[in-house]
Order: structure tokens, then C-alpha cells, then sequence
């Protein structure tokens, strides 16, 4: 049989309504004119250009069977064959415009359901028939009348009941006849010998339908009850199964498509969804078309003669059904709406991204073979492709290192002010993060309140102050061995110079307190780390090395504001302490600028020799002068407001920072970074430039500006941590509560502590929530971190803050072992409540399965898992971070459910614990509600309490 | 520009990967593969990627989402026209699996998208079709993870196909669900955005410019981290992002700048990091950039690209091993790069001696 793909149906869908549900439907041979078999009756429709017309309709009522199946004789135009449930066959007789039917009687052929009809494709007369009886029947057909014929018997098994049959339609196996079984066999026989079947293999899972490939004589298409289509190499002896294929719901028929080797339609079922798909053999996950979109609930399908045109009918609905007539271009394709690429990225900012790539290899001989089977071949184009997933995870810049960095080392308690300025400065310069504003912030807010009474010499005092306390901080640093941190020398240098470079005459003496080491960075472990420097805390004098640098950068200091100024001489000094504080702030900034700007230089050496020949050519002297002028200038042009003062340091500081990664990304081109360099001095001189001729005011307030810092860490920098920090520590000193707006600051702290959740931070998470307690937060928080307790006596629940019921005194949670508080760990039975000290309980139920109280509850959890718990809270007061010694006691649950997780060591924390077994938890109380309704009253009540020393002691 | 490279990774999926999920710590990765089935990888503790499960489903588009684990460990896959919810359990035997806990199907379309809303809103499932239909399901008790009730009407988006659809992050703000639809018809409206009622439950459209005028593939916005705005990333013929004030004063009540992004190619699939800062986008040329906001606005410093060979399955790289290459390297380049400062630094001393 020839078909063409030229053959082309240029019109659109049509369906046509009939009011019976479609059973079966056969097409004749040239695909112009279908029988429709209903429940008892047979439609004859002709399909026209664009729609179908009813032409005869006919009623089998009187032979009292339901049709299963006709079939249009492929040799004869006029011969038509039906099947019923009876077992009975009948002969249509179809003229050009009329059906009918040959004989008033039908002859029985089976003893049950005939499942299916087929002609033979090359002998006109013959009819195979399988039934429901397990026989295989061939008919001669044409015998008159047809009780006449006896047929030759293919006995398959009486239980195995024939579901599908067809002969090979390959010309030279024409005598091989398959059929398929309910019990999941395949049989294949020789027509010519009936009395046993030549072959049979299998058991498979029942097969629903067989389709032999129209092209390709040893492939056959078996379609499983268990929603596979197989396709069989039947050449070997061995069926092997060479494509196989995954459907959704359980198939209803399957056909090859014509002309297309690889591609078969299928047609499934299930209790919600219908399915019409063609499947390519060569990508057997997707769909090549899909006709869900066109035809609802499609049942039945045939291809009209055309590897295009699809015609099918859909379930009956209210005994009424619709046959349609479908091209496969308007056909769905899935594929197209496949994602070649796609990516995400976890929270640490590795990518995982994943690209399509198609396999060229198979195109190749798909097409070849194609093409070799058809000169007219298709454009259409269905490639298998599988998709690379790749992981990257060295991109620097999308990684939030620098977030899970700071939220661990910032700290906003545990020290004053000041210390915490200096702190959290470091803790930015070492992940080379912009510490300047810390500096800032640290002199803006320091002793504001008594600064005008401050004299020279007090500020000179402080600076010293500051120096120790910087030292301080080092050695905190090297004491909580921060591997990490990584201050280079010079900026150490630069900061002592800073405190002591406020209008001081001799830079020398203020910042001789601090000793440095002559090689202060170390290698270890690949990481540099800052050195002790108080490893010679009694030696107070500055190396000469250090004081070389210290000038170095004065004179750098010098260059900057002699280019951008044109100084001629020096002026008067007057130091009054405003003036001196602003210098010290005006200092702090150039200087730290100059060194961050410094660092990133690549050719380092050519800068340095810059200085050098300078500081040869300079004296000390000019220097102070210059600051005398600079103090002078401030003097004579007095700042309108402090408050532009501030802002500008903002607005200076802002427009450093995205320049910051220009000099990372440009460091290799060094003439361009000192052309940046200048152009920033120039800017933020400028900056300073235009606060001259301002007029004064003595009322120090930042709180503005401070606020805009914060929202321009937010906004521009996508940084969260630091305007935390910054608020928090801010918050040391005295503050106006309405200092931010209260909903800006829910929304950080909200997604703060959401944030820390996420990287499992969860002691900085309960910092965090203890440090800001507003009821935004508290709701967010506390129905997942904390469960209030209950008095077992007295039944009245315990305040959070205290294990003592009000009622009789005593404490609640008393380990059952010892009868002594427990203050730590606190594990108990979901059952019956009692539990204690987890290292009593470990103890315990290391030999015993029972309650240690007696109760008779049998609460034995697993003994190793309360040991892994254990393990998971070694450290003593592992909740004990806060200055006011208030402990937490922690509910470790004793639950089964809970293994799992811990055997995963997923959990890190109690907090994680919790949250991601209460549900465990509420689940658990609600099995034992039937058992003991007294579980239910303390479903809610599980025992986390914030746990007072005050009321043990 | 930077461009790099990456190694692939044997999945032993058999066709497309249609969608990645990472869960909310970053331990877990979900792949969805049109070959009928989500693989889910748990990170073990040399941070290698170490295939746990993998879950048959039926064909069909693929997407997955993963709940946030305040509401247990859930995981959502799309495919077709049904959402299947697994959940996490422990069996009998003390192994953890996933275990099918519902299928919501009604939708008469395939779905395309679905995405867990913000933990604000409770365990709320937004789905959406090629029909353009637009629904939303709640679990009201995250303790009985098999019932799910759809909360509203379905949204009337007027789309006709909607592609994607995107929650907003901000606490403080109402919560905004942008949908995109990818329609090929030019007039009709590609993106829509709906605003959450906190007092009504009601979600009512908010008027908008006309923002995108090409068929919409991916909509995602950006993670809030305390920014009082929004700010949305466009997939589609170009690179779109609209930041989108609220203005409670204004008539419109929104103001919506939108900056588009020279992308040379179609954009699939956009996506954040954790912090906001960085855009990744996956296009037609088969490469992911990474996006910066400095100030002179967005600009693409990266490239990822995979290795254009092909057959994976002859690569038999093993997960392992690449990762302890990445690791190599990045050692490597970390400690060169601290040999350079120590060195700069060493030379300032000698010079100034």
C-alpha cells in the first residue's frame, strides 16, 4: 500500500456527532468513507473536503449483541465484517451510498466475545476472528451463506482470551499470524498449520494490542496493559525488546504511523485523562505530537490513510459521541515548549545550570534511514537531546561568602562602642569589604555628648585610647583564631596613623604605643593570617620601618592636597576642637581612602618609588603646615550644618564603592587605576571643597545621614549584614527610637533572621531576634522556636522564663533519674513526658526500656540515637551567649521519627530540630490522643522555656 | 567579560532537564527531566553532589518546587496536567524516602509553572497552565500534608497561555504574584501582576505600562533582603528588569521602571542569588550569564558556558571527581592570589628600606 505525504488535507479539524458511542470504526481502503459501529448500530459516513455526511445507518437490535469490532475489507470496496458479543460475525454489504446487511441471522462463530476481526491482506475471502474463548478462527468469508464455512481452528489456550491479532503485512511473511493474549503471551503462528502455534513467548502484562511496522518486517508494536509500548525484534528467536515506551495512563490502541519508521501513535486512557500521541522511538519520553489540545477524551484513532491526517473518536458522553478528522499540524509538539536551558543558584551562589545538547551521532542515521525509506521526506524535525547539568562553582562575585562571612564575625555585644567600631572594621578590611564607614561611625558617635568640653589634649588621649583598644580587638581576633582574617601591614599602619594623625604636631609620639612587627603576615594552612601583635606588648616604639611609612603616606596625604588645592603657604592654626574633630574625621577618610585605593595597585613598586623621591624632596614640616592650613580653611569657612558634612562622607563613600571593584577588575592596568585614583581624591576633595563657606552650627546630629548610609548599604550594595550591624551597634549609644522607620526596619530584620535560617546560622538567629524584639519578629518567630510548658500537677502553664510552677513551687522539669533540675538538655518521652538530663536518660535506657519513674510507659528510644544527639550537643551552655547568663533549655525529643534525620546529621541545631519536626510532634500527640486525652491538653505544651539561673540559685 | 567554563555531571537523565530546584538550605537539588522522572541529590560532607532518589513520574513539562521547610520536607513536581506533593518520610525500615502524598488535578492544560508563595501567606501552591488558567491551593494543616483546597477563584489573567509566574519577596509589602504569558499574539498583554490583600485574602490586578510586548518565558523576583521595592527579572526575547515602587498615594499606586538588557539572545530562564546581587540569565546561545547592578547600571561581567561536545554518556565524570578538581583549582587560584598580595606587600618593605 502506497501512501503519500503529498497527499496534503489543507483543511482544518472537523468532527462529526453521532448519538451512540463509538465502539469501533473502520475506514475503507482509499480512506474516503468510515463505518462508525455503535453499541447496535453501524453509521456509514463519507468524508468530504471539510466535514463528514451520514450516508446509511443501520440497527443490528434484532441480533441482540453489542458490536465490538468491523473491519472494511482491504480487497473488496463493497465487504464489510462485524463482530459482536455474542461470538457472532456479520457480512455488510456496502454499496456507494447504502449499508446493509447480507444476512438476517449472524452465525456464531465463538462461544464468548469476538475481540477482534481481521482480514487476510492478500486472500479475499478470508477472515481471522479471535475471541474471547481463547480460539483464533479463519473464516472463509465469502462462503454463501456463512454458517457454510467451517473454519480452521487456531486453538491458543481456552483461558487465554485473544485480544488482538493481525497477520505480518510484509508480502513474504504473509503466514505469519500474531495475536496477543490477555494473560500477556504472544503467540505467532503459521497460517497454513493451525494446530499449534509456532512460537509463543512471553508472559508480558496482558497486551492490550498488536501492530506490526508497515515497513520493517520483524518489528512489531505491542501495546501492555502495563502502559508500555514495546516494539519486538521478532527476527531471533529471542524477542528482544528494541524500543520501549512509557505511557501515562493505560493504552486503548496503537498504530504505526505510515511512512514515518520510527514514529507510532498511541492512543490511552485513565480514570481523568485522554490521551492522542505520537511517539518518535527515538526520544521515548516526549511526545513527538499531541492532539489533547484538539480533541477531547480521543478513544479510538486510525490514520487515514496519510502519515498526516488522523481520524478519531472520542468517548461517548451521554450516548454521544464525535468521530474527528485531525491533521498532525495542528497537532500540539510538545518538545517545542521543552526548556533547552535553565539554571539556578543555591544559596551560596554555585550555579547549576542545565543545557540541552542534541545528539548529532543518532540524528545522522535516523535521517539517512529516512531518507533512504522515502525520497519525499518531511522538514519536520524531532531530534533526541539530553541535557549536560553543570555545577560552577568558582564565580567569586555571585557567591554570598561575604554575607555568611560578616553575619559570623560581625558582633554588635560583647564590648563597647568603640570596640565594636574597631571590630567590625577589621572584620571588613580582612574580607577587603569597605571598613571605612565603621571608621566613621566610630567617629562620628564617639563621646559625642562631651565633645565640646573636650580639649586638645583629651582628643590626643583618646586616640592612644583607641590605639590600645585596637590593639585589643587584634588580640581578640588571634584569640578566637579566625584563620581567615587578613589584615595587611600596611593598612594597620594606616590605621594607627589615622587616630594619630588628628592635628597632632607629633605623629611620632601618639602613635608610638604601637609595636609592629617587622613581618606581620604569616602563611598558614594557605590562609594569612594577622599576626600577634601583642607578642611584644611591653616594647612601646615604633620601628623605623613603620615611622618611614607612616610619612610615606603623609606625604602621599601632601601630594593629594597640594594638586587639587594649589597651596601656597602655610596659614595660622587655630585648633579649636570642632575643627580638630572634623580634621580627624576628614583624616581618617583620605588616609583610609589613599591606602584602599593603594592596596589594589599591581604595579605596587612604581608607586612606592613615587613616594619615596618625594618624601626625599618633602620635609616634615610642610606636612604639619599643610594641616595647619587645612584647619585654617575649616576654621575661616564654617559648615553650615554638620549634617552635610556627614552626608557628603556618605555620598564620598558611596562613589567609592563601585569604583572599589573597578580597581579589582582593572588592577592589571595600573595607569588607568592611578588616573582612578586621582580622579576619586579629586571627587571627594571636592565633596569637602563644597562644604567651605558654609555656615556654622554647633549641634552635632548624623542621625540623617547615618540613616542614608544605612539605606545606601541596602539599595546600592545589596548588603544586608553591615546596616544590621551598623543599626545594632548604633543602638549602644543613645539613639531616637524613630531614628529609621519602623517598617524598613522589620523588613531588614525579617529577612535577616529568614537569611541566617537559610544558612543555618542559628545561634546568630536567636542573637539577632533577641537583640530586636518587636512583635513583627516575635510572631514570625517564636510559634516555631519556643513551646510553653505546663505544670503536671497544678495543670497551669509555666511562664516562658521560669521552670517553676506558680502554683506548688516545684520545679517542672526535674530529671526523673536523679530528681535534681535539669538546666541543659531536656529529653523526654512523647508518651508519657518524663525524660531528664540527656546524659541520665543515655544512661538509662542503655539497659532499660521502661520509664526510669516507674509509670509503666515503655518509652525505649533508640539508644543510639539519643547518643547522637549527644554528639550533635557536646558543648556546654550551647545556648549560653548571652551576657545575662540566662540559659536555654533545650527539648530534645525522644520520638522515633526523629532517627532519620539524625542519622542524616542534617539537623545542626535544637532550632532546626524543631522546625522541622514539629509537625512529627503534633502527629505523634495526635496517634495518642484516643489512648490518653490528658496528651492532647498538652499537645501544644512541650517544654522549651527560656530557662532563668535566678530561680535555681 | 569573563567567560568560564564548567564540566558536566553525569544526571543519567535521558532527555532534557526541564528545571532545577535547589531546597532552602542549598542541600538538596531536584532535577526535573522530560524522561519522566525528578532525581533529587543530597550534598554530602565533602560538598559533592550524591544522587539520593529518583521519582517516576509521568511525561509531560517538568517543573519542581521545594516548600520551605518550616512546613516539613515537601516537594512539589508539575508534569502534564497534575502536581504531584511528596513528602519526606521515615519507613519502617529507618530509611528516608519520598513518598507521594497527593495529586491536585484539575487543570484541563498542561501545567507550566508552580511555585511555593512566601511563608507569610502558610503552605500556598500557585499554579498555572497553558490554558491560562491561574490557581491557587493551600494546605490549611501542614501536619496533613494530603489535603489541599484551591484558597480563590482562579485568578483571571486574561491570558490565554501563561508560561511562569513569580512570588514577590518583600514582608512588608503586599505580596505581589507576577504572571507572564507566552503568547505570540503582539497586543495582548504579556505580563499581568496581581496584588495580595492581607485583610480580604482577595488578590486584585494592578493596573501597569505595558512592560513586555514578546512572549514571556520566566519571571523571577529578586530576593527582597530589605529593600522596601521590588525588582523583577523578565525573560524574553531580551532581558528585562522592573523595579516596581509602591506609591500607596499615587493613582496607579505603582511605579514601574523597566531597564532592558542587551542579552544577544532569547532568555529562557532567570534567575537570583541569595542576596539579590547577581542576575543569572540562560538563553538561546546556550550560555548562563551573570549579571551586576553597579552604577551605571546592569551590566554582564560572566559567562558560564558547557562544553559544546556532546553524548554525555560517554563522559563518565564522575561527580566526585569534578568537584575535587573545582576544589583544586580553586585552592590553587586562592593561594596564588595570596603568594601576589604577600608579595606586594614584602615589596613595599624592602623598597621603603
Amino acid at each position: 500500500m502506497a501512501y503519500f505525504d503529498n497527499q496534503e488535507y489543507n483543511s482544518k479539524t472537523f468532527s462529526y456527532g453521532v448519538s451512540f458511542p463509538i465502539n469501533s470504526f473502520t475506514l475503507n481502503k482509499d480512506g474516503n468513507r468510515i463505518i462508525l459501529a455503535g453499541r447496535s448500530e453501524w453509521e456509514l459516513l463519507n468524508i468530504d473536503e471539510d466535514k463528514f455526511t451520514s450516508k446509511s445507518n443501520l440497527n443490528s437490535n434484532l441480533f441482540n449483541m453489542r458490536i465490538t469490532d468491523v473491519e472494511w475489507s482491504r480487497l473488496d470496496e463493497t465487504l464489510v465484517a462485524s463482530c459482536g458479543s455474542n461470538g457472532g460475525l456479520q457480512k455488510l454489504i456496502v454499496s456507494p451510498t447504502d449499508l446493509r446487511i447480507e444476512f438476517r441471522d449472524s452465525h456464531i462463530f465463538h462461544e464468548r466475545t469476538i475481540n477482534k476481526i481481521h482480514f487476510h491482506p492478500n486472500e479475499r475471502s478470508l477472515l481471522f476472528s479471535g475471541g474471547q474463548d481463547g480460539n483464533i478462527k479463519l473464516i472463509d468469508f465469502r462462503s454463501n451463506p456463512l454458517s457454510s464455512a467451517s473454519p480452521i481452528v487456531f486453538h491458543q489456550h481456552p483461558d487465554d482470551k485473544v485480544t488482538d491479532l493481525q497477520i505480518n503485512p510484509s508480502p513474504s511473511l504473509s503466514n505469519q499470524l500474531v495475536s496477543g493474549s490477555e494473560s500477556g503471551y504472544v503467540y505467532f503462528w503459521d497460517t497454513r498449520m493451525a494446530n499449534k502455534y509456532e512460537k509463543r513467548y512471553g508472559p508480558f502484562r496482558g497486551i492490550v494490542h498488536i501492530d506490526w511496522h508497515p515497513e520493517e518486517k520483524n518489528w512489531l508494536a505491542v501495546a501492555r496493559v502495563d502502559r508500555q509500548i514495546s516494539v519486538l525484534d521478532t527476527s531471533t528467536d529471542k524477542l528482544n525488546t528494541i524500543y520501549s515506551i512509557t505511557n501515562s495512563e493505560s493504552l486503548a490502541n496503537i498504530k504505526w504511523r505510515p511512512n514515518r519508521k520510527m514514529q507510532i501513535g498511541a492512543c490511552m486512557s485513565g480514570a481523568n485523562h485522554y490521551h492522542l500521541y505520537v511517539w518518535d522511538l527515538n526520544r521515548p519520553y516526549v511526545p513527538y505530537a499531541s492532539f489533547d489540545s484538539i480533541i477531547n477524551k480521543a478513544e479510538n484513532f486510525m490514520w487515514r490513510n496519510s502519515p498526516n491526517c488522523i481520524i478519531a473518536s472520542t468517548r461517548a458522553q451521554n450516548n454521544r459521541a464525535l468521530i474527528y478528522n485531525t491533521y498532525i499540524s495542528e497537532a500540539q509538539k510538545p518538545a517545542e515548549y521543552s526548556t533547552l536551558v535553565t539554571v539556578e543558584m543555591d544559596k551560596m551562589g554555585s550555579i547549576a545550570f542545565a543545557v540541552g545538547v542534541e545528539n548529532e551521532k543518532k540524528l545522522d542515521s535516523h535521517e539517512i534511514e529516512r531518507a533512504s525509506l522515502n525520497s519525499d521526506i518531511n522538514n519536520d524535525k524531532f531530534l533526541i537531546a539530553q541535557s549536560n547539568l553543570y555545577f560552577n562553582y568558582n564565580e567569586p562575585l555571585a557567591r554570598s561568602d561575604w554575607f555568611y562571612y560578616a553575619a559570623t564575625n560581625y558582633r554588635f555585644n560583647s564590648g563597647t562602642f568603640e570596640e565594636l567600631c574597631d571590630y567590625n572594621s577589621q572584620v571588613a578590611l580582612s574580607f577587603d569589604k569597605d571598613f571605612k564607614n565603621w571608621m566613621i561611625l566610630k567617629t562620628l558617635y564617639k563621646e559625642n555628648d562631651k565633645y565640646d568640653l573636650k580639649e586638645e589634649n583629651s582628643s590626643k588621649s583618646t586616640s592612644s585610647l583607641s590605639n590600645s583598644k585596637q590593639v585589643q580587638s587584634y588580640k581578640l581576633l588571634s584569640n578566637e583564631n579566625c584563620s581567615t582574617i587578613q589584615i595587611p601591614f600596611s593598612q594597620v599602619t594606616a590605621i594607627g596613623d589615622t587616630s594619630s594623625s588628628d592635628g597632632s604636631e607629633d605623629g611620632t609620639s601618639s602613635s608610638s604605643d604601637i609595636e609592629f612587627d617587622d613581618s606581620p603576615i604569616l602563611e598558614r594552612n594557605g590562609n594569612p593570617i594577622m599576626a600577634n601583635l601583642e607578642s611584644n606588648p611591653n616594647s612601646f616604639k615604633l620601628s623605623k620601618e613603620s615611622n618611614e611609612k607612616l610619612n610615606t603616606y603623609r606625604q602621599n596625604e601632601n601630594i593629594f592636597i597640594t594638586k587639587s588645592n594649589n597651596v601656597n603657604t602655610l596659614s595660622q592654626l587655630d585648633n579649636h576642637d570642632e575643627q580638630n574633630f572634623i580634621n580627624n574625621s576628614h583624616m581618617t577618610k583620605i588616609e583610609d581612602e589613599e591606602e584602599y585605593s593603594f592596596i589594589h595597585y599591581d604595579n605596587i613598586d612604581n608607586l612606592c618609588d613615587f613616594f619615596k623621591s618625594n618624601h626625599d624632596t618633602e620635609n616634615f614640616a610642610y606636612h604639619e603646615n599643610e594641616q595647619h592650613y587645612q584647619n585654617n580653611q575649616y576654621l575661616q569657612n564654617n559648615f553650615k550644618s554638620q549634617s552635610d558634612l556627614a552626608s557628603s562622607i556618605v555620598q564620598s563613600t558611596k562613589q567609592i564603592d563601585p569604583k572599589d571593584n573597578k580597581h579589582v577588575l582593572n588592577n592589571n592596568n595600573n595607569i588607568s587605576g592611578d588616573v582612578e585614583t586621582q580622579r576619586l581624591l579629586e571627587d571627594l576633595n571636592n565633596c569637602f571643597e563644597n562644604q567651605l563657606g558654609l555656615d556654622d552650627g554647633l549641634k552635632i546630629n548624623f542621625d540623617e545621614s547615618f540613616c542614608q548610609l544605612l539605606h545606601s548599604y541596602i539599595d546600592d550594595q545589596n548588603d544586608l549584614v553591615t546596616p544590621i550591624f551598623m543599626y545594632l551597634v548604633r543602638s549602644l549609644k543613645k539613639m531616637d527610637k524613630n531614628l529609621i522607620e519602623a517598617n524598613y526596619l522589620d523588613e531588614w530584620f525579617v529577612q535577616y533572621i529568614e537569611l541566617l535560617a537559610k544558612f543555618e546560622l542559628w545561634n546568630q538567629r536567636i542573637e539577632i531576634i533577641k537583640a530586636y524584639r518587636t512583635d513583627v519578629i516575635q510572631n514570625l518567630t517564636q510559634n516555631t522556636l519556643l513551646y510553653t510548658s505546663m505544670c503536671g500537677k497544678c495543670k497551669i502553664t509555666i511562664k516562658q522564663d521560669s521552670s517553676i510552677c506558680r502554683e506548688c513551687k516545684t520545679n517542672v522539669f526535674l530529671c526523673s533519674y536523679c530528681h535534681l533540675p535539669v538546666k541543659r538538655l531536656y529529653a523526654w518521652c512523647h508518651a508519657c513526658y518524663h525524660g531528664g538530663h540527656l546524659n541520665h536518660m543515655i544512661k538509662w535506657f542503655k539497659t532499660n526500656t521502661n520509664c526510669p519513674t516507674g509509670c509503666g510507659c515503655t518509652c525505649s528510644p533508640n539508644y543510639n540515637q539519643l547518643e547522637q544527639i549527644n554528639d550533635l550537643f557536646p558543648s556546654q551552655n550551647f545556648y549560653n551567649f548571652d551576657s545575662n547568663g540566662a540559659k536555654m533549655v533545650i527539648g530534645v525529643l525522644l520520638s522515633k521519627t526523629l532517627e532519620s534525620k539524625l542519622k542524616q546529621k542534617d539537623t545542626k541545631s535544637i532550632d532546626d530540630l524543631l522546625i522541622n519536626n514539629s509537625e512529627h510532634l503534633f502527629e505523634l500527640a495526635g496517634k495518642k490522643k484516643s489512648q490518653n486525652h490528658q496528651i492532647r491538653k498538652l499537645q501544644k505544651n512541650f517544654i522549651l522555656p527560656i530557662d532563668d539561673e535566678k530561680n535555681h540559685v | 567579560m569573563s567567560t568560564f567554563s564548567s564540566i558536566p555531571i553525569r544526571t543519567d537523565h535521558k532527555d532534557l532537564i526541564q528545571d532545577i530546584a535547589f531546597d532552602f538550605y542549598g542541600k538538596r537539588v531536584a532535577t526535573a527531566s522530560l524522561d519522566q522522572s525528578v532525581r533529587i541529590w543530597n550534598i554530602n560532607e565533602n560538598n559533592e553532589w550524591v544522587f539520593k532518589e529518583e521519582l517516576r513520574i509521568n511525561p509531560g513539562l517538568q517543573k519542581v518546587a521545594w516548600a520551605h521547610p518550616e512546613f516539613g520536607s515537601l516537594l512539589a513536581v508539575a508534569f502534564d496536567r497534575i502536581v504531584w506533593i511528596y513528602e519526606e518520610t521515615c519507613f519502617s525500615n529507618g530509611r528516608n524516602g519520598w513518598i507521594k502524598r497527593i495529586a491536585i488535578h484539575d487543570s484541563r492544560l498542561a501545567i507550566t509553572d508552580l511555585k511555593f508563595a512566601p511563608k507569610y501567606l502558610g503552605l500556598q501552591l500557585v499554579i498555572c497552565t497553558q490554558s491560562g488558567e491561574v490557581r491557587i491551593y493551600e494546605c490549611n494543616d501542614i501536619i496533613n500534608s494530603n489535603v489541599w483546597n484551591k484558597v480563590h477563584p482562579d485568578l483571571k489573567s486574561n491570558m490565554s497561555s501563561c508560561s511562569s509566574c513569580s512570588w514577590s519577596t518583600c514582608f512588608n509589602l503586599p505580596i505581589l504574584l507576577a504572571l507572564g504569558s507566552d503568547e505570540t499574539n503582539p497586543t495582548s498583554d504579556k505580563l499581568v501582576i496581581f496584588e495580595h490583600n492581607e485583610n480580604t485574602r482577595q488578590y486584585t490586578r494592578i493596573e501597569k505600562p505595558q512592560i513586555c510586548l514578546d512572549s514571556i518565558r520566566s519571571l523571577a523576583f529578586a530576593p527582597s533582603v530589605g529593600k522596601l521595592y521590588h525588582t523583577l527579572a523578565i525573560a524574553s526575547k531580551s532581558l528585562l528588569i522592573c523595579t516596581i515602587k509602591s506609591m500607596p498615594k499615587e493613582p496607579h499606586r505603582y511605579q514601574f521602571t523597566t531597564t532592558n538588557l542587551d542579552s544577544d539572545a532569547s532568555v529562557w530562564r532567570v534567575c537570583w542569588n541569595t542576596v539579590g546581587s547577581i542576575l543569572a540569565s540562560a538563553g538561546d546561545d546556550r550560555k548562563v550569564k551573570l549579571w551586576k547592578s553597579n552604577f551605571s547600571g546592569w551590566s554582564c561581567f560572566a559567562e558560564i558556558t558547557g562544553e559544546s561536545c556532546s553524548l554525555l554518556a560517554d563522559q563518565n565524570i564522575n561527580l566526585s571527581c569534578m568537584l575535587n578538581l573545582y576544589k583544586d583549582q580553586n585552592q590553587q587560584q586562592q593561594h596564588q592570589k595570596n603568594q601576589i598580595q604577600f608579595k606586594t606587600q614584602t615589596s613595599i618593605h624592602t623598597k621603603q628600606k
